[in-house]
């Protein structure tokens, strides 16, 4: 390791100068107008009401709990499917993990709308799955859109791709020595993942977890093509509000919808700046 | 096979998809013996040990242990401990826990626990190091505590696998003789994996050299040295001069049963090619029309020759291989 | 550690950028104004090839769905052609979805700085939108009035703006229609009250999308409200009004139970698309749209040629879209020229076979094969109704009333 000095000091602070303006320039002052005009009423002054409507309007109310629960649902649902996809590639040796392990990254590189349209083609009341069903004589009908499943089922097709790749990462840092000398000293399966994988490729997971909690709290595009009329997530609640001609409360909103980011950041942060004792290398 | 065997291993087939693996595998190892299992990489080796510590799957044939059939149990049904070559600790546990991870999973008390492990630390000189993390530790420290971590469950069998390979050379020496002492002292059977033979001919009481899959030659270091079955084992393990012979027949001498002298009228006549100083000894190679023979010397004994010199060589103790590398006599 | 950690630190910089773009992608509606279809974003139009110098170049700005960048880029280019042309035209277009609103706000800040050339020459909108361009500016004196006698083919037109009439041109006109597939639907509901007795016999198959999300919706939303009010209501926005919304609710309301429903509960699609596809999936027999917008989906054969569009007793909503001139624009002059284009007989096909828009002139007076789609349309007494700031609180009123209704 480069020794440091107050030199190389100066040389990282320039070489991350214009990063840090560019941050402030795009990033930070209009986050600090939205901020300041989240406190305003309707004719600039300084005022509460944006957030007192916000944590009393009924209808507000249920929007936040609904995308606070989307989002939650979405993130344990997402960790745990790829976790166990991510362990499945891992420790299986066989073709049909080679072919997975080979295309399961590919829902990254489908845009958003188009995979939302494509599969809205395959799971809607009249789409490919129902017309399968009437071949068979049956009428099913999945009812997966304008509701909750829709949403958080896009939400999975989108953000499995992205935890399994962090959490395949994560597990092919395990040496297999690990587990094998875990199971050698008389440990089995089970015992070994919550003592040994789970514990090596935890922080990994969090930060897996912040990604997924920070874009899918303030997703527009699925809840508002395939959620429902109401209650809505915030992304199009703050849409609405922008429609309306409401800068105030949309501000608000956004203010809201950064707080709750905010929460899955400092997660983020902890679990990366605080090393545990045992990642200090003392050589 | 004698009944008494800690471990014997019968008939033992495991292949892989490639093709690769071992074939009928026969042997046995006593109580308190450590037996080395020595080779090129990719000899199989590390596979009988994998298949020993139930890694891998046999796919026919059986092992034993104490007379118990193992061979379709789970690893950690085994009455086996394994040191792997490194990442043997688990880097997110102290020196302490790891040591009694396995004693916790036998359901040993607390208190004797705790004894246990800082008599082993006395054992392998690590006491102290209890609060320790692995990333803390060096190398050659990283694998006491493993071996020591093993040796705690006191298992049946101790089975290593290059142990040493990651670390050097001066410490790699250190290791073996405080692993043949805590071995003879507490009259473990062991199995241990390299392909380093100076390894193999420090720490063993019998070495199988192993080529392609299946067993050259078995025996004490001192046989496979002095007696070696085949060509292989001859080229294998120490130096050896290979000289044709007429007949069609190799004639295989050791450096230090070669002796010179200056002139003509030896076995072998040549000319000096190089003088290497190596500590205490020089080595001396000579260009024959037979090839290049290789000999030891002493340092007074070397001054008389120089580069060019025309020497005579003399032949002693030899062995005799036909071309398709068996022993002929 | 230091370098791992300034790492995360930007990292974490970074994940705020995207919160914050994300929010800002999401802030950018369409209110129930333009004939949207789907909000896929898409960078504005390029501006028009160069013409010669010497003319003063003139920049309309519009806002709406790809169709309308298709139009305007078409007729700007035919309109640079001609060798009389008194200007140079540009386009500036705005995809809807994807930050109109920012038009008015542009406009509204250009005028309060008292700017006289900020390159606002000509807007093209819908009239019932407009009142919203002059409560965001605070003045009625955001647009000029237009001398008309320098625009001679305006003595042709024949359709009154809802707009100040003194200060706008209408060059077409957009309605939402009911539409639906006669094959499946010989015999539709012809008034609101056998509307509301169809739906109940055919639970599920009738479908309309949230006022806010779309033109269409919000057609059906405001006629379904504002039929039973005076027609001094239809296009005031004084709050007085709210107190007589209750009827028109409770006809929602009651309809609310038998419409679409997907997974068990009544679902309103989102945008005029979403209602457009439940009819083009036979998941409805009949929707509220943009009439422009079914003729294109006709056109482009996803709706089969028997779809037809009928209108009842009291029609839905549509508008007039009108060119104005903004006091903060100049060439007001040579920018006549340009709208005296778009209303002679070939400016108005233009506008007929891009977008199926209905003409503002005599049709018979235009060739063209497109005119058998539009001529069944009956426009004579089209609503116009232009609420302003009550359209939102309508939109509020139906997001707490009947979206909730579950």
């Amino acid at each position: 390791m480069i020794k440091k000095t107050w030199k190389t000091n100066v040389l990282i602070a320039c070489m991350l100068l214009p990063a840090l303006i560019l941050a402030l320039g795009i990033i930070l002052v209009p986050m600090i107008n939205v901020f300041i005009q989240s406190f305003q009423d309707g004719s600039g002054n300084f005022s509460l009401e944006q957030y007192y409507f916000l944590f009393t309007d009924k209808l507000a109310l249920q929007n936040l709990w609904y995308t606070v629960w989307i989002t939650v649902v979405t993130v344990a649902g997402a960790i745990t499917i790829s976790y166990l996809l991510a362990l499945y590639l891992r420790f299986s040796d066989s073709k049909i993990s080679k072919v997975i392990s080979t295309v399961y990254l590919l829902p990254r590189f489908v845009p958003h709308l188009v995979a939302i349209y494509a599969m809205m083609t395959v799971v809607r009341d009249s789409g490919f799955l129902n017309r399968l069903s009437q071949v068979f004589g049956y009428n099913f009908k999945p009812g997966l859109l304008y509701n909750a499943k829709g949403i958080i089922m896009m939400n999975l097709w989108f953000n499995i791709a992205f935890a399994t790749m962090i959490i395949v990462a994560a597990l092919a840092g395990i040496p297999d020595s690990i587990i094998e000398s875990s199971r050698d000293v008389g440990a089995g399966r089970i015992y070994t993942f919550f003592k040994m994988v789970l514990p090596l490729s935890i922080k990994d997971v969090l930060v897996a977890m912040t990604f997924i909690f920070m874009s899918n709290i303030s997703s527009f595009t699925t809840p508002y093509i395939i959620g429902p009329n109401h209650p809505k997530m915030f992304g199009v609640y703050l849409r609405d509000q922008f429609s309306k001609m409401r800068y105030e409360r949309a501000a608000a909103v956004s203010v809201l919808i950064f707080a709750f980011s905010s929460i899955s950041a400092i997660v983020y942060l902890y679990t990366n700046l605080k090393e545990k004792e045992w990642e200090k290398t003392g050589l | 096979m004698s009944g008494n065997a800690k471990l014997e291993i019968r008939d033992l087939t495991m292949l892989y998809k490639t093709g690769d693996g071992v074939r009928n595998i026969n042997l046995a190892v006593e109580q308190g013996e450590l037996v080395t299992l020595l080779g090129p990489s990719g000899c199989g080796k590390t596979t009988i040990l994998r298949t020993i510590g139930g890694f891998l799957q046999a796919a026919s044939g059986q092992i034993l242990i104490s007379g118990k059939d193992i061979t379709h149990m789970l690893p950690e049904k085994r009455p086996t401990a394994m040191v792997f070559q490194s990442y043997n600790l688990w880097p997110h546990m102290t020196v302490y826990e790891n040591m009694a991870f396995g004693l916790k999973l036998r359901k040993v008390p607390k208190s004797e626990q705790k004894r246990r492990i800082a008599e082993m630390l006395e054992m392998i000189k690590m006491s102290g190091y209890e609060k320790k993390y692995p990333g803390q530790m060096s190398g050659g420290q990283q694998q006491r505590i493993a071996i020591g971590r093993s040796l705690l469950l006191q298992p049946d069998v101790l089975l290593l696998d290059e142990p040493f390979s990651a670390l050097d050379a001066k410490i790699r020496s250190q290791m073996r003789e405080e692993l043949r002492k805590i071995q003879t002292d507490l009259n473990i059977t062991v199995v241990f994996v390299t392909h380093d033979q100076e390894e193999a001919m420090a720490l063993s009481d019998r070495i199988v050299v192993m080529n392609k899959g299946s067993f050259e030659q078995v025996g004490p270091p001192q046989e496979i040295y002095n007696r070696p079955a085949s060509r292989y084992v001859a080229d294998f393990i120490g130096e050896m001069n290979f000289i044709p012979m007429p007949d069609g027949s190799i004639k295989a001498v050791r450096p230090e049963n070669v002796s010179v002298s200056p002139g003509t009228g030896g076995n072998l006549d040549g000319y000096v090619r190089t003088i290497m100083m190596l500590g205490h000894y020089i080595e001396m190679t000579v260009d024959t029309d037979c090839g290049i023979v290789k000999l030891f010397v002493s340092a007074e004994e070397a001054e008389q020759y120089k580069r060019g010199n025309p020497v005579a060589l003399t032949l002693g103790e030899s062995h005799r291989y036909n071309d398709d590398q068996s022993a002929a006599g | 550690m230091q370098r791992k950690r300034t790492l995360a630190l930007l990292l974490v910089i970074c994940l705020f950028a995207m919160i914050f773009t994300a929010c800002g992608g999401s802030s950018s509606p369409s209110p129930a104004s333009s004939a949207a279809s789907p909000d896929s974003a898409t960078s504005p139009s390029p501006a028009a090839p160069s013409a010669p110098s010497e003319k003063p170049t003139v920049t309309l700005w519009t806002t709406g769905s790809q169709n309308l960048s298709d139009l305007f880029t078409k007729a700007i280019e035919e309109y640079n052609s001609l060798p009389d042309a008194k200007c140079k035209m540009e386009l500036q277009f705005l995809m809807s979805g994807t930050g109109d609103t920012v038009l008015y706000d542009r406009l509204a800040a250009a005028f309060k700085s008292n700017q006289t050339d900020a390159g606002f020459d000509i807007i093209a909108e819908n009239s019932t939108s407009l009142f919203n361009y002059e409560a965001v500016a605070g003045s009625p004196d955001v647009f000029l009035p237009v001398d008309f006698p320098k625009i001679p083919n305006f003595a042709n037109v024949q359709v009154e703006t809802a707009f100040h009439k003194d200060k706008s041109v209408p060059y077409r006109i957009t309605t939402v229609v009911f539409a639906y597939d006669e094959e499946r639907l010989p015999n539709p509901p012809k008034t609101w009250d056998e509307l509301l007795v169809w739906v109940k016999k055919n639970p599920g198959r009738f479908a309309y999308n949230p006022p806010a999300s779309g033109g269409a919706g919000a057609g059906f939303v405001r006629t379904a409200v504002y039929r039973t009010l005076p027609k001094e209501a239809w296009t005031s926005d004084d709050p007085k009004w709210m107190e007589q919304w209750g009827a028109g609710m409770q006809y929602l309301t009651d309809l609310h139970p038998h419409l679409y429903s997907s997974g068990g509960s009544v679902v309103y699609p989102n945008k005029n698309q979403g209602t457009i596809d439940l009819l083009i999936n036979k998941e409805v027999d009949i929707i509220p749209a943009w009439a422009d917008q079914i003729m294109q989906n006709i056109d482009q054969g996803t709706l089969p040629v028997t779809t037809k569009m009928t209108n009842f007793d009291i029609p839905l909503s549509g508008t007039d879209v009108v060119f104005t001139f903004p006091s903060v624009g100049s060439h007001q002059e040579e920018a006549y020229d340009f709208v005296n284009f778009m209303l002679s007989p070939q400016g108005q096909k233009l506008c007929l076979e891009t977008i199926f828009a209905v003409p503002v002139i005599d049709i018979s007076g235009i060739d063209s094969p497109a005119k058998a789609a539009v001529e069944g349309l009956d426009i004579s007494n089209m609503s116009i109704i232009a609420l302003g700031d009550l359209g939102s609180e309508l939109n509020d009123k139906w997001d707490a009333e009947i979206a909730t209704l579950g």
